[in-house]
């Protein structure tokens, strides 16, 4: 199953995403593309015990780390 | 002029928040807070409006729902303060900080936004042998 | 934001800085050097537009603690501040010396993973002893206090003499104020032993889990009863103290475990009845063995507060009744909000004491940032070997950068919290919980359960008959650290 996400620059950065997907390396395969205003992130090949959850899951986490500068 | 909307079918709030009133800072402060309690997106222009959903992380009763808009209203209205506690005091506190830390370096802190990258510098002397600092024998 | 102050008019020339959060009823203010003051709402509303009045009680408070803007005396607010973070340029100050992993004992939470008696290898020789004490004197620190750990330190006993007699002979030529402490089950412990001890003023501190049955569930000892051999040797030592007063007294450790969770009142009564005028509350840090057993000995925060509650209300009231009696970690929290002297105490310091503060030398050398970081189980936190490096090797690791960094509340969510001039985070942990030395969740455990002991703490202050007991509590010679 894969799943798209897309985050505004304006709110999120590259670097925070790249961070969040290091750290949820082992439940998913993550593509990242800087398009225009948006950060586009396709997940693939997740683990299917956290199919539901990991967008929203995956976001608060990128979030997170955009506070942490 | 904040909106909010709660879609009970999504079961989520949304909240559009005037940047001028709430700027980015405050917005990132109150949603901080409810990392824990909520999933959350951020979005439109943080220029003008920024949009702010919050979404349960279990099912959520409408009841629920009004209860996490007030929450998250009241957060944005603490940031919102804390905010400008911040922005009004940013100079004086680097000043303090400054002197205090730094005695004998000038008292005008200027660029203080700008990182130290020479990781080999040890101007409170900490890596200084005692026995270099003080002068003493073995 | 309650209905009386949610529509406040911000006076940008009358507030310094504060952070602020409601607590009960009233808003607790605090600022960087550390003041603080409940403000009903109505009061705290007038305070953000700049409308008290300035003949008032409130207003002259406030204007004393630095939080009024156009009244601040920037000389006083530096000078305070300087004071507060004055350990930042002394450099490490406590060293731990583990002279050996191996130990009798075989306590559920052990957080030092130590090793079986008959083990091989988990010894300190004195060639690496000697490079210890070496290294150690190199820190620029006036006030140098070498702590023996383990395993049980006892189990090596020929390098704690060592190291004992090695620092002195080092220290007379150098002139620091220098102290030794010793970590011990005291199983160990023999009159020859003690007498070495207490000669060259070793202090002495051991582990007590409460009374006989919950001790000995902790920290149980093949073949002995352990509650039988450490009390044995607490009674000793406090009689002996109380014949020659220039003796040190001895001090004790509690560790909470799932099974003392029942028991505040008894494990309070235990400690007064052997004469300890403390007690350290101290949760289980879930590093080592207590994190692998978490399942069977852990709690959650939550049920640690409730834990720590009960027993911070029973010893309150002890005080109120006349028996003076302390809990030494609300004492050095306490210490922070009450004073401009700072405890020293490594937990609740930014940056924290990783490296700066402490630093802990393993049985083969190895150089760990603090106590935590060797809990770890790997070299994650290692910035040194006493064998091949020099202290400026050592101090200039790169880990003792990240770790400062990342302790440093000032760039963290942390920056927001009203109790940032008191608290501290531990970014070992940290990495040991949630894989990571940054703090990435407003709310973690050990936020937690700071946050829940400064609320009860200021909530108890408002009581003057409180606040008169915890200002006795952290008098010189009576407090923390």
């Amino acid at each position: 199953m894969t799943k798209t996400i897309e985050l505004n620059k304006n709110f999120y950065n590259l670097e925070a995403v790249k961070r969040a997907t290091k750290a949820y390396k082992e439940l998913a395969g993550f593509s990242v593309k800087d398009v225009g205003s948006k950060i586009k992130i396709t997940i693939k090949n997740i683990d299917e015990d956290i199919e539901d959850v990991i967008e929203d899951e995956f976001c608060n986490y990128i979030l997170s780390e955009v506070k942490n500068g | 002029m904040k909106k909010i909307k709660i879609d009970k079918t999504k079961n989520q709030i949304i909240v559009t928040a005037d940047s001028r009133l709430y700027p980015l800072e405050a917005v990132y402060g109150a949603a901080y807070v409810f990392l824990d309690r909520a999933y959350l997106r951020l979005d439109g222009n943080p220029k003008k409006e920024i949009l702010v959903i919050l979404k349960g992380k279990k099912e959520l009763t409408e009841k629920q729902l009004g209860k996490l808009r007030d929450e998250f209203l009241n957060e944005l209205l603490n940031y919102g303060l804390r905010y400008k506690i911040s922005e009004s005091n940013k100079k004086i506190r680097e000043y303090v900080v400054g002197k205090a830390l730094f005695p004998t370096m000038s008292p005008e802190i200027e660029g203080t936004e700008e990182k130290d990258e020479d990781w080999q510098k040890d101007d409170l002397g900490i890596a200084v042998p005692w026995e270099e600092k003080y002068n003493k024998g073995k | 934001m309650d209905k009386k102050t949610k529509k406040i008019k911000f006076n940008s020339k009358k507030v310094a800085f504060c952070r602020f959060k409601k607590l009960g009823k009233n808003y607790l203010i605090t600022n960087d050097i550390g003041r603080y003051s409940l403000l009903p709402p109505k009061t705290f509303k007038q305070f953000m537009e700049g409308k008290l009045d300035k003949k008032s009680e409130t207003y002259y408070e406030l204007e004393q603690n630095e939080f009024i803007k156009d009244a601040l005396d920037v000389e006083n607010l530096t000078e305070i501040y300087r004071k507060r973070n004055s350990f930042i340029g002394q450099g490490p100050s406590l060293h731990i010396v583990v002279v050996t992993l191996r130990c009798n004992y075989k306590c559920i939470y052990c957080q030092a993973s130590s090793r079986g008696i008959k083990e091989k290898g988990y010894d300190m020789d004195k060639k690496t002893a000697k490079k210890v004490v070496d290294t150690i004197f190199c820190a620029p620190s006036p006030v140098i206090t070498i702590e023996f750990q383990g395993g049980e330190p006892l189990v090596n006993w020929p390098v704690v003499k060592f190291i004992v007699e090695y620092a002195r002979k080092r220290n007379e030529k150098i002139g620091k104020k220098l102290m030794m402490s010793l970590v011990s089950n005291f199983s160990l412990m023999t009159e020859e032993k003690y007498k070495f001890l207490t000669k060259n003023k070793v202090g002495l501190c051991t582990s007590l889990d409460g009374p006989e049955k919950l001790h000995n569930k902790n920290r149980p000892c093949p073949g002995k009863n352990s509650y039988k051999e450490t009390t044995k040797w607490i009674k000793k030592i406090t009689k002996k103290q109380e014949k020659d007063p220039t003796l040190y007294k001895v001090s004790a450790l509690l560790t909470v475990s799932r099974f003392s969770l029942r028991y505040p009142k008894e494990i309070v009564d235990e400690y007064m009845k052997l004469g300890f005028r403390r007690i350290h509350l101290r949760p289980l840090s879930f590093l080592g063995l207590s994190g692998k057993m978490r399942d069977k000995t852990g709690y959650s925060v939550e049920e640690f507060i409730k834990f720590w509650k009960k027993a911070m209300d029973y010893i309150i009231d002890l005080n109120l009744k006349g028996k003076f009696f302390f809990e030494r970690g609300s004492g050095i929290m306490l210490q922070k909000i009450l004073s401009d002297r700072d405890p020293h105490f490594l937990d609740l310091m930014s940056p924290c004491g990783a490296a700066l503060g402490q630093m802990l030398y393993n049985y083969d050398g190895k150089v760990y940032t603090c106590d935590e970081g060797r809990m770890i189980g790997d070299d994650t936190f290692v910035i040194g070997n006493v064998n091949k490096d020099s202290y400026q090797d050592i101090l200039s690791h790169e880990t003792v950068k990240s770790v400062c960094t990342a302790s440093l509340l000032d760039n963290l969510p942390c920056d927001n919290c009203v109790y940032k001039p008191y608290c501290g985070v531990c970014p070992v942990l940290n990495y040991a919980l949630y894989g990571d030395i940054f703090i990435s969740l407003s709310n973690n455990e050990r936020c937690k359960l700071h946050k829940n002991m400064f609320d009860y703490l200021f909530k108890k202050l408002e009581n003057k008959k409180i606040r008169k007991i915890f200002e006795d509590w952290i008098m010189p010679g009576n407090s923390g650290s």
